[in-house]
């Protein structure tokens, strides 16, 4: 799949990574402490990123993916034990392996998400490792947003923070017209889905334009979190409101 | 003459003016103002000065360099700026520092980005106070000037609006809270505003603007809309 990724990231604590040959995207949101938050999203990248670099010939697998954040996990859970001013430290990670053969491979820890726009339809394919999400399934509440705002952020898993993690791994099948969003929570406490969907709608095909977009978006609306995006498209096509004659 | 300030977490590390026609920024020793930390790419990012007038460029660093909060390729940079390269920000501050120009707008706009995180203490208030924000009723139109659509006028109610010729040259022009703004899109050449053709930067427009798009002129203008 001739993939094309725009992404962008503001302020210290998230962290992403592209690598187009080989399809893949990672992004993470770190949690905690002084230079913790910042620290624990950059090597849970690096690593998870090292990983499947290593794994350099062959097609990568859902095994990959779960080793991947398995290291990462690993790393930063090590680091916070080894120093004490990074103790406590952890991080989302949600990750897309676009694979040449039109398979997509997706993977989560935490409340980063992946979203997939087919159509006019926005999917988020990844499921939060969050107290609101626990809440929202056991049916003690309505919608994951409308949970009391202390609750906001508290999450079930994520890199880092005990010795061993469990990501979701999941295999979708890609379609040439596909949009693709990697982000933070930064943006979707922010930015409702309809507008989402609408950006992407609109600018899907220029990914760079559209991830600055959502950003600024998200800044506009008050938003004093990190923000992260990576979005990666399979089509070129910008959809047009206004044709020029 | 302009000068830089270096700061960390909120801690000025140290104040530079920039004597030099072009000052580099990186983290190898051979640059102007060398930051010694990964975050920052060997050569990270160079400003040109003429006179009282700077350039800031990013020297395609890996982890990009902002301005206000936004990334930049390439950015002029006005009085009180705040450049961010990994954790440390420069402050630039040209040598007329009286302020009250226009720029203050995007300068106030950007100290809402510029807090770190939130548990780096209570946020200031993101709101834009010197920012006429466009009321509810105040709505963005364009009117094309040339082509074959020469006379006709567009409303741009919606928060997006893509304009162009698919293939050649489309851009975008979004509704925000401080104004609207034209984005290059996709094509080889970019919008041209009053004669000055845009960088991929996002570009403010003002009542009057001509914007120039797949070769057809349009001028940008706000209305009131009776509710």
């Amino acid at each position: 799949m001739a993939s094309h990724i725009g992404q962008v990231r503001l302020r210290n604590e998230d962290c992403v990574a592209c690598d187009e040959s080989q399809g893949l995207a990672v992004l993470a949101d770190g949690m905690g402490g002084h230079a913790g938050g910042a620290e624990a999203s950059r090597m849970a990248v690096l690593t998870w990123m090292d990983r499947l670099h290593a794994v350099a010939d062959g097609m990568l697998v859902e095994d990959d993916l779960r080793h991947a954040a398995h290291l990462a996990n690993r790393a930063v859970f090590m680091a916070s034990r080894r120093d004490p001013g990074l103790r406590g430290m952890g991080s989302t990670l949600v990750a897309g392996c676009f694979r040449p053969d039109g398979v997509l491979l997706v993977s989560n820890v935490g409340d980063s998400r992946l979203y997939r726009l087919r159509g006019d339809t926005l999917e988020c394919l990844t499921r939060d490792h969050s107290v609101l999400r626990a809440q929202c399934d056991a049916g003690m509440i309505e919608s994951a947003s409308e949970g009391p705002a202390a609750l906001r952020g508290l999450l079930t898993r994520a890199i880092g923070v005990e010795a061993e993690v469990v990501p979701d791994v999941a295999v979708f099948a890609l379609e040439p017209d596909d949009h693709y969003l990697l982000c933070s929570d930064g943006l979707t406490d922010m930015v409702p889905d309809a507008d989402i969907a609408e950006i992407l709608v609109t600018l899907g095909g220029s990914p760079q334009v559209a991830a600055e977009h959502l950003v600024d978006l998200a800044n506009d609306r008050g938003g004093m979190d990190n923000v992260s995006v990576i979005v990666v498209s399979s089509s070129a096509s910008v959809r047009l409101g206004t044709e020029l004659g | 003459m302009p000068r830089l300030i270096l700061s960390m977490d909120g801690l000025v590390l140290k104040e530079m003016p920039l004597e030099k026609e072009r000052t580099t920024i990186g983290r190898k020793p051979n640059n102007d103002i060398q930051i010694d930390n990964l975050a920052i790419s060997g050569e990270h990012a160079a400003i040109v000065t003429i006179q009282n007038d700077a350039f800031l460029e990013d020297l395609n660093s890996t982890n990009g360099t902002y301005v206000n909060g936004q990334p930049v390729k390439k950015h002029v940079l006005q009085n009180n700026d705040v450049v961010e390269l990994g954790k440390y920000r420069l402050k630039f501050l040209s040598e007329h520092s009286a302020g009250g120009s226009e720029q203050d707008e995007a300068v106030a706009f950007g100290s809402a980005v510029a807090v770190d995180s939130p548990a780096a203490g209570a946020p200031t208030s993101g709101e834009p106070a010197t920012v006429a924000a466009p009321a509810a009723n105040v709505v963005g139109m364009i009117q094309i000037l040339s082509g074959t659509h020469a006379g006709r006028t567009l409303e741009l109610s919606k928060s997006l609006t893509t304009l162009g010729k698919p293939g050649t040259q489309v851009a975008v022009i979004t509704r925000r809270p401080h104004g609207y703004f034209i984005t290059h899109v996709e094509g080889t050449v970019f919008p041209v505003v009053n004669g000055h053709s845009l960088d991929a930067q996002a570009h403010r427009l003002n009542d009057h603007d001509i914007v120039e798009i797949a070769g057809v002129k349009m001028e940008f203008f706000s209305q009131t809309v009776q509710q």
